[in-house]
């Protein structure tokens, strides 16, 4: 392990390696109804994605969440849809 | 980034990051009452309670024959309520699929220490943002769903997979007959292929013997989708 983090547990079971880990931190978790606007610069060159989560089972719309990066860094711009949804923001 | 840490893997992808959460592994739900059969109207369910006072992200542990999905869940107080769709391929006379007991793991933004060993972390509020004393939710593959299509692959090696996340999209069919429309409303459930994520429509709801101009109109949305795999094994 040339660099990174390891983590073990208090029996010796390495839980966490970030050396073999795959991408992905939960920025938050949001539930919306209404539009809003989300700007994140401090993850400027990484990518977003929105994890739909829950929600009413019919919704004639779509989530209505979407990631620009034409800023430069992730600007997640959510639009106002009729029932509330809620989606998990990562990033990796 | 003035202040915190952020560590990336070899591919440079990041894995840790004091600007975001550490989820950790909370325990799994418990069936709330019994698994509830469809009626000749309404898709069947389950549901199942957590407790816990902070924000969950439950987990579906996904099966190679039965389809299911996270449907929604909610907070009362420090109790989680959350509603699944479980089913097979088998179905009542209107359609609705037969539903059985799901597994869905609880993993959780940490609210308190678990234990005294391991580490925090702490964003730049102060507040506990990673939970190192605890196992964390282990990201095992991102997949994604273009705008059709069915089945979304990954090349990862996982034991126990489980889903995060659910579809927002739904399927109406319409069916007349005589002067009348019956309509079926349909949302993605998921199962595991070979190396894939299958989705396959479950019937959630059926309106008989509507007027024509009450009818919604036939509407196949598909929408693009981005999920996560998280890693079961070893979880109880």
């Amino acid at each position: 392990m040339a660099h990174g983090l390891r983590v073990w547990d208090a029996s010796g079971n390495l839980v966490f390696d970030t050396t073999t880990a795959k991408g992905g931190v939960v920025v938050g978790y949001f539930t919306y109804s209404t539009g809003t606007t989300l700007s994140y610069p401090g993850f400027a060159g990484r990518t977003m994605q929105v994890l739909p989560a829950s929600g009413v089972e019919f919704d004639s719309n779509d989530i209505g969440v979407t990631i620009s990066t034409a800023s430069g860094y992730p600007v997640v711009t959510v639009a106002t849809r009729t029932n509330a949804r809620s989606f998990i923001l990562a990033v990796f | 980034m003035a202040y915190g840490l952020q560590i990336v893997n070899p591919s440079g992808e990041l894995v840790l990051s004091s600007e975001t959460y550490f989820p950790v592994y909370l325990g799994k739900a418990t069936l709330s009452g019994s698994v509830v059969a469809p009626t000749t109207t309404l898709g069947g369910y389950s549901l199942y309670t957590f407790t816990y006072s902070g924000q969950i992200l439950p987990v579906l542990k996904l099966d190679s024959t039965k389809r299911g999905t996270i449907i929604s869940y909610s907070q009362a107080g420090s109790t989680w309520t959350i509603k699944v769709s479980f089913r097979d391929t088998s179905t009542n006379a209107q359609g609705f699929f037969t539903q059985y007991l799901a597994e869905v793991f609880v993993f959780g933004f940490p609210t308190s220490l678990g234990g005294t060993w391991g580490g925090a972390i702490y964003d730049a509020s102060g507040n506990l943002v990673g939970d190192l004393t605890r196992a964390p939710m282990l990201v095992a593959s991102r997949v994604s769903w273009a705008t059709s299509g069915a089945t979304a692959t990954y090349s990862e090696s996982i034991t126990v997979p489980g889903v995060l996340g659910r579809a927002v999209d739904y399927r109406v069919r319409s069916f007349p007959h005589a002067s009348l429309v019956d309509s079926l409303y349909e949302m993605s459930t998921f199962r595991l292929g070979t190396g894939s994520v299958i989705r396959d429509y479950d019937l959630r709801r059926r309106i008989n013997n509507q007027a024509a101009g009450d009818a919604e109109s036939p509407t196949e949305r598909l929408g693009a989708l981005d999920l996560w795999l998280i890693e079961l094994n070893g979880l109880t």
